[in-house]
């Protein structure tokens, strides 16, 4: 049983990722090599940044007699690259499954129901793991030589890690469901955790380098404090740099221990979680004098109550804004220095302020493009599709809303960019004028492309529609 | 009030068409039952009068206006509520029915007046501030038959209408329809339940494989037998 309810779960997935609509067999192939691509390029960007980290660190770290730490950072990246990717996703796929009752009347112990989610997560995170301990692995064979126990005890170490990050994304899983279940605003709160979580990755990103630096030279504080702090990612590193089996029986102790009382712990508390009822607070409707708008600013305010009311609509569809403005501000405070800084790396120190306009148009224009609010509009219909169609509303009056939509939220990002870079920024009369004008023009464009990139690929048959606002093909042609 | 005319539908390549050459007219003050098996036609039937599925031929008129010439004429005489109401989850019950008027154009002062004598009639006036995902598929029913009565179109379609809605709820839109038709409306509904049917229509017409096999007045139809053993032998003699 465990093994057929894991495969209608990697179905769904699969059919969440590439099923198009019915008859239309040969688009979802296309997207599925369109896909594959995509995936192999994000391996292979992946495993070179990977891999030239972890080769500028392996001699530096064997030359302070610590070598473990190569592995042990290996480790502490793959678990951190694990729990971020897959902490809501364990969230939603544990405690908010939409197939609980029906599973729960079938003959099918709860534990066969939990284990099929825990493992379709374990397998998750042996891809997000791979990644990182591919690449950890290439190098380490590329620098030195390895026997075959080497690899033995490395390849079960890579079986074992993925274990740790798993437990600790139901832990975690577990208590967001928590939280949500008690708040009110649950979308604001699942739209601060995911800013935090999105933060927290562009800070690692863009610091990548001076981390990797901080790790070389100061990689005896840092193994000291893996050490203490983090004892199986400390065994894991001896097992593999001294070939000390009984570090990796801790190793693997650490691993097994916490996931099987985790997996005991949810199999039992199963029932109690999928069947407790999350009511909302009930609101006694109070009749108040009604008003009367036109079908277009009827169907806007529809959309935008859509929007505020998808934390994953809002995220995906908003952020482009958000790093319009981020940048605009950070423009503002710092705008001198990082034009003294481009004057001085592109220009040897000429004056480089012509160009602060152009450069500014350019990166605002490129944020403000990343606002994929049009493009999920006319999938997120759904099955709600019947009612535009049933009511007396012309093409223009269904479409339109969500291009007012779009421009709600993009517009006012826009000229307040704008006018940050204005005043950050030497800028002429014409220069003024055209970085208000020209973003302006991108974000009427970006909302119109949105729509007509959506009409020419919906998608009105989904289970979830985080799906459709960042993985269907007009989200991602809009990108 | 609506005239469906050798209407024929076939979904992409199947083996047989979904509605084939049916010929229905419905007066003014009649409520028109639709009766069929799982898979008979009824709901392509009624998606196609609502303007929602296109038709590959045949025409249908709404009040004298063709729905492939006018189709949004014809949309502002009718209502559908279909067997499933996917309602938006995210709107409240009265922004819904605001969202629901405006499309309609249906003037504030009217609006006030027909929600809260809907709403009142089938007990939903406490509930139209919550939002629609907190509503049982009861709730979401009556939602969907206030929403259709909000602009006071003259043609009413249902598809399955009392799946869902309590005893009560069922009563008072029974009501409500005869209602409906005593003022003038008609109604053109589909229902698995012959009981209903035979009490409350004054014609009906059963379908089988897309074909029509009857249709007359609901007296006419069933003659000294009830609906039901009427229906089970008429699909009987269909399948021989």
């Amino acid at each position: 049983m465990l093994k057929t309810l894991l495969k209608i779960r990697w179905k769904g997935l699969l059919y969440n990722m590439f099923a198009r609509r019915r008859g239309k067999k040969n688009s979802g192939k296309g997207m599925m090599i369109l896909f594959a691509f995509l995936l192999l390029y994000l391996v292979a960007a992946f495993g070179l940044m990977f891999g030239f980290m972890f080769y500028s660190m392996y001699e530096p770290f064997n030359a302070i007699d610590m070598g473990w730490l190569y592995y042990s950072l290996a480790a502490v990246l793959s678990t951190m690259l694990c729990f971020i990717g897959s902490v809501f996703f364990t969230q939603t796929m544990l405690f908010d499954a939409k197939d609980n009752e029906l599973l729960l009347s079938l003959p099918i112990k709860p534990a066969t129901i939990i284990g099929s989610r825990i493992l379709l997560l374990l397998l998750i995170n042996y891809g997000y793991s791979l990644l990182i301990m591919a690449a950890c692995g290439v190098v380490r064979c590329f620098v030195a030589p390895v026997t075959a126990l080497d690899v033995v005890r490395y390849v079960l170490c890579c079986l074992l890690l993925p274990l740790l990050p798993s437990t600790l994304s139901c832990i975690v899983g577990g208590l967001i469901a928590l939280i949500i279940s008690r708040l009110r605003n649950k979308n604001l709160f699942s739209l601060l955790l995911s800013l935090v979580f999105l933060g927290a990755y562009f800070a690692v990103c863009f610091n990548m380098q001076d981390y990797i630096e901080k790790m070389v030279k100061n990689g005896a504080a840092i193994g000291e404090a893996i050490q203490k702090a983090l004892p199986p990612f400390y065994a894991m590193g001896l097992a593999m740099q001294n070939g000390d089996w009984l570090q990796l029986l801790i190793f693997a102790l650490w691993c097994i221990v916490p996931f099987a009382l985790v997996f005991l712990l949810l199999s039992r508390t199963f029932i109690r979680i999928a069947t407790s009822k999350r009511g909302q607070k009930k609101v006694k409707y109070e009749a108040k004098a009604m008003h009367a708008s036109s079908v277009r600013w009827s169907g806007t305010c529809k959309e935008l109550r859509r929007l505020v009311n998808s934390s994953a609509y809002m995220l995906n569809g908003c952020l482009g804004s958000i790093l319009s403005v981020a940048v605009a501000v950070l423009t503002l405070f710092k705008g001198e220095g990082i034009l003294q800084t481009l004057a001085n790396v592109y220009a040897g120190g000429a004056d480089v302020s012509a160009f602060a306009m152009p450069m500014a148009c350019i990166i605002e224009c490129f944020t403000l493009s990343m606002s994929i609010l049009s493009a999920p509009s006319i999938s997120l219909e759904g099955k709600n599709i019947w009612l535009l169609q049933s009511m007396p509303m012309t093409a223009a009056d269904v479409l339109m809303p969500k291009v007012y939509m779009h421009l709600i939220i993009t517009v006012p990002a826009s000229l307040l960019s704008s006018l940050m870079y204005a005043l950050a920024l030497p800028m002429g009369t014409l220069d003024i004028v055209l970085i208000f004008l020209v973003p302006l023009l991108i974000t009427v464009t970006m909302a119109l492309l949105g729509v007509v990139v959506n009409l020419r690929w919906p998608r009105f048959d989904y289970t979830n529609e985080t799906m459709v606002v960042k993985q269907s093909a007009s989200s991602t042609w809009a990108r | 009030m609506l005239r469906i005319e050798h209407l024929s539908k076939q979904y992409g390549s199947a083996d047989r068409k979904a509605v084939d050459d049916l010929t229905l007219h419905i007066q003014p003050g009649e409520i028109y039952g639709f009766i069929g098996h799982n898979g008979a036609g009824k709901t392509t039937t009624l998606k196609s009068c609502a303007g929602i599925l296109r038709f590959d031929s045949g025409d249908i008129f709404v009040d004298g206006i063709s729905i492939k010439e006018n189709p949004m004429e014809c949309k502002r005489r009718m209502a559908y509520i279909p067997d499933n109401p996917d309602l938006y989850e995210f709107l409240s019950g009265i922004q819904y029915l605001n969202f629901i008027a405006d499309a309609y154009r249906v003037s504030a002062a009217d609006r006030e007046q027909r929600i809260a004598e809907y709403a009142a009639a089938l007990e939903l006036t406490d509930d139209l501030a919550s939002k629609i995902n907190s509503y049982s598929h009861g709730m979401k029913q009556k939602l969907a038959v206030i929403s259709a009565m909000i602009h006071q179109p003259k043609l009413l379609m249902m598809d399955e209408p009392f799946v869902g809605l309590d005893p009560k709820a069922a009563h008072t839109v029974k009501l409500l329809m005869r209602q409906f038709c005593d003022n003038g409306g008609a109604i053109f509904f589909s229902t698995h339940v012959l009981e209903v049917a035979e009490k409350l229509c004054d014609k009906v017409a059963i379908i089988r494989g897309g074909k029509l096999i009857t249709c007359g007045d609901t007296e006419t139809v069933r003659g000294n037998e009830s609906l039901e053993d009427v229906f089970l032998e008429l699909v009987e003699d269909a399948n021989a």
